[in-house]
C-alpha cells in the first residue's frame, strides 16, 4: 500500500525535524498510540490501537527505527506493526522543505500487509491510511507550536 | 449372465429427487450439524507471512485461558508429524521430472503460504478457541515470498522448499508427430501467450470435521466433507496406527465440492483424529469463509505461449505449447491439471502434430488442487483462442475453422498418443461432434445474428456479440468404483455405494439405474453413500466419473440381484425362470398374474430360519458388483453465448447461452440439465467476476465474499440445453460424466463473445478472468 | 480471566417458546444452530452476503449471522424448521417439482428470504425473481431451475 502526501507545518523545517524525533511528538503523529519509548540502540517501541468509529480493530505492538538521517532535509522511517490482525512492515521516506516559518514534509509511505487486516480490511486501508497520517500530522503541528 | 424378460429401465426419466424431502425440511445431516456430548472446538492459528521461518511459538498465554483445553504446535504432535502423502504420481510419462513437497499437519521450520496452520487450539467453544489464538505469540523471521508463477523461477528467486534447487516442482513434455516440420511449411502461424488467473471453488458449505474416539469399543468416528471417504478411512488408520476396520469415515450431505473437497489429507483432517484421541473427547472444527480462502486449495493459475500453424483452409497443422503451472506452496495432486491442460487441449480436433511442454512450480500460495475443471479450461482457452484468431487472420467464419479441423465420426476409437491423467493413453472412445455444433448453430441464431440482428443492434448504438466454442472432456477415470444392492424384507431396495455425494443427485440417479431391473420406482430406493461403514471399497467422487463408475457398478449389482429374485421366485411359485416377469414390486407368472409375490416376501425366503441354503448360493436377495473402466471417456459439448455489452458501465448483459452436449446416455436429464446450468455458472463466475487477487507479499487481499465476487442471480442467464447422445463404449450403460462440463469452455466463450460485440475498442482477449473494471480500462483507458 | 458474562433472554421461535442464558456475543445463528439444535439453518460466510443464514424476525427476513441472540429478545423467530406444517410449504413442494435446489446448503436461507418475496409480492416476474434471488447466493444450480421454482410456488399459492 502506498500512501504519498504532504503535510504543511506552521514551524521552522528545524524545528520539524527535531520534533519528529521525539517519542511524545512521535507519538502523536501515529494516532492511537498509546505508549512509544525510545530504547537505548535509538529504535522507538510501543503499543497502537487502530479503531474504526467506535470499533476498536486491532491493538498493534509497533516499533520504529530512524535511519538516512540527513540534518534538517530528510530521513527515513522504518516501522513494524504486528498484532493479532496481522502486521503492518514498511518505510517512509520523509523529505523536509524550508518554507521559511512554514515547512512542507513531503512523505512517501510504502507499507506491506499481511494477515487478516490485509484479507478483509482493504476498504478500510486506504480511507484509514490516509485520515490516520492527516489527523495525527494536524496533532503534530499543534504540539510544535 | 443370462437375463430373462423384458429388462426395466428408468434411464432417461426426469424422476423427481429422492434427497430433497430432508434438505427442504433442514432435516439432512451437514457436518456441523453433528452434535455430541462433551465436544470440543477448534481453532487454528495461521501464518499472516507468505513465507519465513518459523523461529518460535509461545503457547503460554494461550494455556492458560479459561476454558482452553489444549494448545499443540509441530513439536507437540512428536512421531505423528509427517508431510501428507503423495495422492497423485506422475503417469509414465517418458520426458518427465518430478519432485515432490507436500503439506504438512503443523508448520514446523518453516511457514509457506499465507494461512498455513501453525498451532491448533482445543477449547470449550469456537469462541474461547479464537479468544486464545489471539493470545498465541508467532516468531516468524520473513523471507522474501514468491508472489508469482513467473517469480518462481526468476534468477534469485527465494527457495520454498529447501531440499530442491529451484522452485521448479516438475517438468514435462509431451509430443506427437513433429511439430517444427509442420508448421516450417504451415500458410500461416499463431502465437500468443495466454494466462488464466486462480479462483476459489467457493461451496457454499466450508469444510469441517468431527472426530470421535470410543475408548472402550477401540472405534474412531470421524464426519468429514470430504469427497472421498474411503481413501480418508484407510490413510487415517494407517497413521494413526488402527485397523481399517476400527475406522469409519462418514461423508453426510456435504454442501457442495467442486474438487477440493477430495484433497487428502489436509492438516485439519489429520489432526482432529489425533486430538480426539488424545483427549479422549469428541473434537469439532469447522472452516469459517474467510479461513476457507486459505485453507482449502484453489486453482487455475496459468501462463501459456502456444503457437497453432493451420494450412490456407485454416485445417490445423499442429499446435505447440510451452506453459507454467502453478502448484502453490506444496504439490499433492501432483501432475493432474497441467496434464489436463495439455490433454484438453487437442479438443474434438484432429492435430497431427503436437509439442506440450510444461513447468509446474511452487510458489507462496495457497495449494493447489482440481477445481472443477481441473485444467482443462485452460486447454480448451488456448485452442479455442488460437483457433479464433486463425479464423480472422485467414476470414474464415469462426465456427466453420472449428467444422473443418472437427474429427470425423469415423474416427473412434482416436488415440492421441500422449497420456491422460489417469495413466492410460489419452483415446477418445467416441464422439460425433459435428451434429452439436449444427444444433448450438441453430438454436443460438448464428446465421441469423450475422444477417440481421447485429446490423439491428448497430443501428440501435448497442455492442451485441456472438460467440460459439467446442470442447471435449475426458471423464468417467478408474481405477473402480462398487455398489451392493439388497431388497428388504419390507420391500424397499437398498443400494450402497462407497462414493460421497455432494448435491449432484446420486441419491436419485443410482436408484434409477437399481428401479429399473428389479422393477420398482426410484422412490422405492433408498442410495447409501459416504459411510465406510457400510460400504468401504472405492475411491471418491471427482473428475466427472460418479454417475460413470459408480453408477454402472449399481447397474450391474441391480442386474445380479435380478438373477437371484428370478430364481428365487421361479423356485416360490413353480415356474420356470423364462416364464417370469417383474415389475410394480413383485415378480408374477407371464399372463398368469395371480400365481405372484412380491419383492419382500422372497427376500424373507431367500433368508429362511429353517431349511438350507444351497450350496454355491447365498442367502437373501444381495449381491456385490464393481466396475472398472479401462480408461476414461469422452463427453463433448458446444457452448454458444449472445452478450451485449454496455460500453459506458462495462456491465454485461448475456442476451442467450446455449449448451449442446453429449455426456453419452443421459439418466436423469432434470439432474443433467442442473449440472450443466451450475458449471455454466461457474464458468461464468471465473471469466468476469471471480479472482483471488494476491499483491508483491504474496497477501491475498480479497478472502471475503465482499470481495471475491460469486456470480448472483442476476449474473446468470437463462440457459438453454440440448443433447446429443454417443453412448460410450466402455461401460455397459454408456454413460459418459457432466459433472464439470458446463465450466470448462465458458472462459473461451466469453473472449470471443467480447471481442465480436467490441471489435477492435477491445483488442485481443487473452488473458481470463476479465472483471468489469478491467473491461472498463480495455475501452475507456486508465 | 473473568467468567463471561451471560443475559437471560426468551421469545418464540417456530410457535415454541425459548428461554436461554447466552453471552453478548453469541451470534444468533449459533444461537439456532447450538443452543436450540434448530440445524436447518446454515452458515455458509458469517460476514453477511451469502444468505445461507436467513431465518423471519417478526416476519421479515433477517441475516441471522449479522446478528447476536440477545437481538432476539422478545421476538418471534421463524427458521426452515417451522415452514411445513403436516405437509409441506407450497415453496417447498415447488421446489422439490422444478429441481430447485441440489446439494440444498443454501436452501433454507433461499426458502426464508423468499416467504416475505412471496408474500409482498404475489404474481413476480422473472426480473424480479432474480432480483429478490440476488441477495442469495447459490454455487450448484445456476438459479435457473430456482426461478422456476419460484415461479411454480408464485403460482401454487395464487391458487
Amino acid at each position: 500500500m502506498l500512501i504519498e502526501s504532504e503535510f504543511l507545518f506552521s514551524a521552522s523545517r528545524e524545528r520539524v525535524y527535531e520534533g519528529l524525533q521525539s517519542p511524545e511528538i512521535l507519538a502523536k503523529a501515529l494516532p492511537g498510540t498509546e505508549r512509544l519509548e525510545l530504547l537505548e540502540d535509538g529504535r522507538y517501541e510501543g503499543e497502537m490501537v487502530v479503531s474504526v468509529g467506535p470499533v476498536t480493530a486491532a491493538r498493534f505492538q509497533v516499533s520504529v527505527e530512524l535511519v538516512d538521517l540527513v540534518e534538517p532535509e530528510s530521513f527515513t522511517m522504518i516501522v513494524g506493526g504486528k498484532g493479532k490482525l496481522g502486521f503492518v512492515e514498511g518505510r517512509a521516506d520523509i523529505r523536509l522543505e524550508d518554507r521559511g516559518d512554514e515547512c512542507l514534509m513531503i512523505y512517501r509511505a510504502d507499507l506491506g500487509i499481511g494477515g487478516r487486516v490485509a484479507s478483509v480490511g482493504q476498504r478500510l486501508l486506504d480511507s484509514v491510511g490516509k485520515a490516520m497520517s492527516q489527523r495525527g500530522l494536524k496533532a503534530v503541528n499543534k504540539m510544535l507550536q | 449372465m443370462t437375463t430373462t424378460g423384458t429388462i426395466g429401465s428408468l434411464i432417461g426419466e426426469s424422476a423427481p429427487r429422492n434427497e430433497d424431502h430432508r434438505l427442504l425440511t433442514g432435516d439432512a445431516l451437514f457436518v456441523d450439524d453433528v452434535h455430541l456430548d462433551g465436544m470440543l472446538h477448534v481453532a487454528f492459528v495461521r501464518s499472516d507471512y507468505a513465507h519465513g521461518y518459523l523461529r518460535h511459538v509461545d503457547l503460554s498465554e494461550a494455556r492458560a485461558h479459561l476454558g482452553v483445553i489444549a494448545v499443540y504446535a509441530a513439536d507437540d504432535l512428536g512421531d505423528y508429524w509427517a508431510p501428507g502423502p503423495l495422492l497423485v504420481p506422475p503417469p509414465p510419462i517418458e520426458r518427465c521430472e518430478f519432485r515432490s513437497a507436500t503439506q504438512v499437519p503443523l508448520a514446523k521450520d518453516k511457514v509457506r503460504h499465507v494461512g498455513e496452520a501453525i498451532v491448533m487450539i482445543v477449547a470449550e467453544s469456537r469462541y474461547v478457541a479464537e479468544d486464545a489464538a489471539a493470545l498465541v505469540e508467532v516468531h516468524i523471521d520473513p523471507l522474501p515470498p514468491v508472489a508469482t508463477t513467473e517469480g518462481a523461477l526468476a534468477d534469485g528467486a527465494a527457495r520454498i522448499h529447501e531440499q530442491f534447487d529451484s522452485n521448479e516442482a516438475a517438468h514435462v513434455v509431451q509430443e506427437k508427430g513433429d511439430y517444427e516440420a509442420a508448421a516450417a511449411g504451415a500458410a500461416h502461424r499463431i502465437r500468443r501467450r495466454f494466462k488464466m488467473d486462480r479462483g476459489a471453488s467457493a461451496p457454499m458449505e466450508n469444510r469441517g470435521i468431527v472426530a470421535n474416539w470410543d475408548e472402550q469399543g477401540g472405534e474412531l468416528t470421524v464426519w468429514d466433507t470430504t469427497q472421498a471417504p474411503i481413501p480418508i478411512r484407510n490413510g487415517l488408520a494407517r497413521m494413526l496406527g488402527l485397523p481399517e476396520r476400527q475406522v469409519r469415515v462418514i461423508a453426510p450431505f456435504i454442501g457442495g465440492g467442486f474438487g477440493p473437497k477430495i484433497m487428502m489429507f489436509y492438516p485439519e483432517e489429520v489432526l482432529l483424529p489425533w486430538a480426539a484421541m488424545q483427549l479422549k473427547r469428541p473434537v469439532k472444527w469447522i472452516e469459517d469463509r474467510q479461513e476457507s480462502f486459505f485453507a482449502t486449495t484453489q486453482e487455475r493459475e496459468q501462463i501459456h505461449d502456444a503457437e497453432l500453424a493451420v494450412d490456407a483452409e485454416g485445417r490445423i497443422l499442429g499446435v505447440s505449447d510451452s506453459f507454467l503451472c502453478d502448484t502453490g506452496a506444496y504439490n499433492p495432486y501432483g501432475l493432474t491439471i497441467p496434464i489436463n491442460s495439455q490433454c484438453t487441449l487437442l479438443g474434438p480436433y484432429a492435430v497431427p502434430n503436437y509439442w506440450s511442454e510444461f513447468r509446474l512450480v511452487f510458489t507462496n500460495k495457497p495449494t493447489v488442487t482440481p477445481v472443477r475443471g481441473a485444467g482443462r479450461q485452460h486447454g480448451v482457452f488456448v485452442m479455442e483462442r488460437l483457433l479464433d484468431l486463425a479464423a480472422s487472420e485467414l476470414g474464415i467464419d469462426r465456427a466453420e475453422i472449428r467444422r473443418r479441423n472437427y474429427l470425423p465420426p469415423d474416427a473412434f476409437p482416436h488415440d492421441h498418443e500422449i497420456l491422460y491423467q489417469d495413466f492410460a493413453p489419452l483415446v477418445y472412445d467416441s464422439g460425433n461432434y459435428e451434429p452439436a455444433l449444427d444444433k448450438a448453430l441453430e438454436m443460438i441464431g448464428w446465421d441469423q445474428f450475422k444477417s440481421e440482428l447485429r446490423p439491428a443492434y448497430e443501428a440501435e448504438g448497442r455492442s451485441v456479440g456472438i460467440g460459439i466454442v467446442s470442447y471435449v472432456e475426458g471423464t468417467g477415470v478408474g481405477p473402480y468404483e462398487g455398489a451392493r444392492v439388497t431388497i428388504q424384507t419390507d420391500g424397499r431396495v437398498c443400494v450402497t455405494t462407497g462414493v460421497g455425494t455432494q448435491g449432484q443427485g446420486h441419491f436419485t440417479s443410482f436408484a434409477q439405474l437399481v428401479a429399473g431391473p428389479l422393477g420398482v420406482t426410484a422412490a422405492d430406493v433408498d442410495v447409501i453413500t459416504g459411510d465406510t461403514a457400510k460400504f468401504n471399497w472405492g475411491t471418491g467422487t471427482f473428475a466427472s466419473r460418479g454417475a460413470v463408475v459408480a453408477g454402472n457398478a449399481c447397474h450391474a449389482a441391480a442386474l445380479a440381484v435380478r438373477e437371484k429374485v428370478l430364481m428365487t421366485a421361479a423356485a416360490a411359485l413353480g415356474a420356470d425362470h423364462e416364464e417370469l416377469e417383474i415389475a410394480d414390486g413383485s415378480v408374477h407368472v407371464r399372463d398368469a398374474p395371480d400365481r405372484a409375490i412380491s419383492l419382500g416376501d422372497l427376500a424373507s425366503l431367500a433368508n429362511p430360519l429353517r431349511g438350507a441354503v444351497k450350496p454355491g448360493t447365498e442367502p437373501g436377495l444381495e449381491a456385490t458388483a464393481y466396475f472398472g473402466p479401462e480408461h476414461g471417456t469422452t463427453a463433448s459439448g458446444v457452448h454458444a453465448m449472445v452478450l451485449e455489452v454496455d460500453r459506458e458501465t462495462a456491465t454485461l448483459n448475456i442476451l442467450r447461452y446455449v449448451v449442446v452436449h453429449d455426456c453419452g446416455t443421459v439418466i436423469n436429464p432434470m439432474i443433467v440439465e442442473g449440472q450443466i446450468h451450475g458449471g455454466v455458472a461457474h464458468g461464468i463466475g471465473n471469466s468476469f467476476y471471480e479472482q483471488l487477487v494476491f499483491d508483491e507479499g504474496a497477501q491475498l487481499m480479497n478472502a471475503s465474499f465482499m470481495d471475491y465476487l460469486l456470480p448472483t442471480a442476476t449474473d446468470v442467464p437463462h440457459i438453454e440445453t440440448a443433447h446429443v447422445t454417443t453412448p460410450s463404449p466402455l461401460n455397459p450403460l454408456g454413460i459418459k460424466g457432466v459433472g464439470e462440463a458446463g465450466a470448462i469452455p465458458v472462459a473461451a466463450l466469453f473472449a470471443q463473445a467480447l471481442e465480436d460485440a467490441l471489435g477492435s475498442d477491445v483488442g485481443e482477449i487473452l488473458e481470463m478472468p476479465l472483471s468489469p473494471n478491467l473491461l472498463f480500462k480495455l475501452l475507456h483507458g486508465d | 480471566m473473568d467468567e463471561p458474562q451471560h443475559v437471560n433472554i426468551s421469545g418464540m421461535v417456530n410457535g415454541s417458546r425459548f428461554e436461554s442464558e447466552v453471552e453478548p456475543r453469541l451470534l444468533l445463528s449459533d444461537f439456532l444452530r447450538h443452543d436450540l439444535q434448530l440445524t436447518g439453518t446454515h452458515v455458509g460466510c458469517e460476514h453477511g452476503v451469502c444468505g445461507a443464514c436467513t431465518v423471519l424476525l417478526d416476519g421479515l427476513a433477517v441475516r441471522s449471522c449479522l446478528m447476536f441472540a440477545v437481538q432476539a429478545d422478545g421476538r418471534n423467530l421463524t427458521t426452515v424448521e417451522g415452514l411445513a406444517g403436516d405437509e409441506l410449504h407450497p415453496i417447498q413442494t415447488a421446489f422439490h417439482e422444478a429441481h430447485g435446489l441440489q446439494c440444498g446448503f443454501c436452501t433454507p436461507g433461499i426458502l426464508m428470504s423468499l416467504v416475505p418475496f412471496l408474500r409482498d409480492n404475489p404474481d413476480p416476474d422473472e426480473q424480479q425473481i432474480r432480483e429478490a434471488l440476488s441477495a442469495n447466493l447459490c454455487r450448484c444450480t445456476g438459479y435457473q431451475n430456482i426461478v422456476a421454482a419460484v415461479q411454480l410456488a408464485a403460482k401454487k399459492m395464487r391458487a
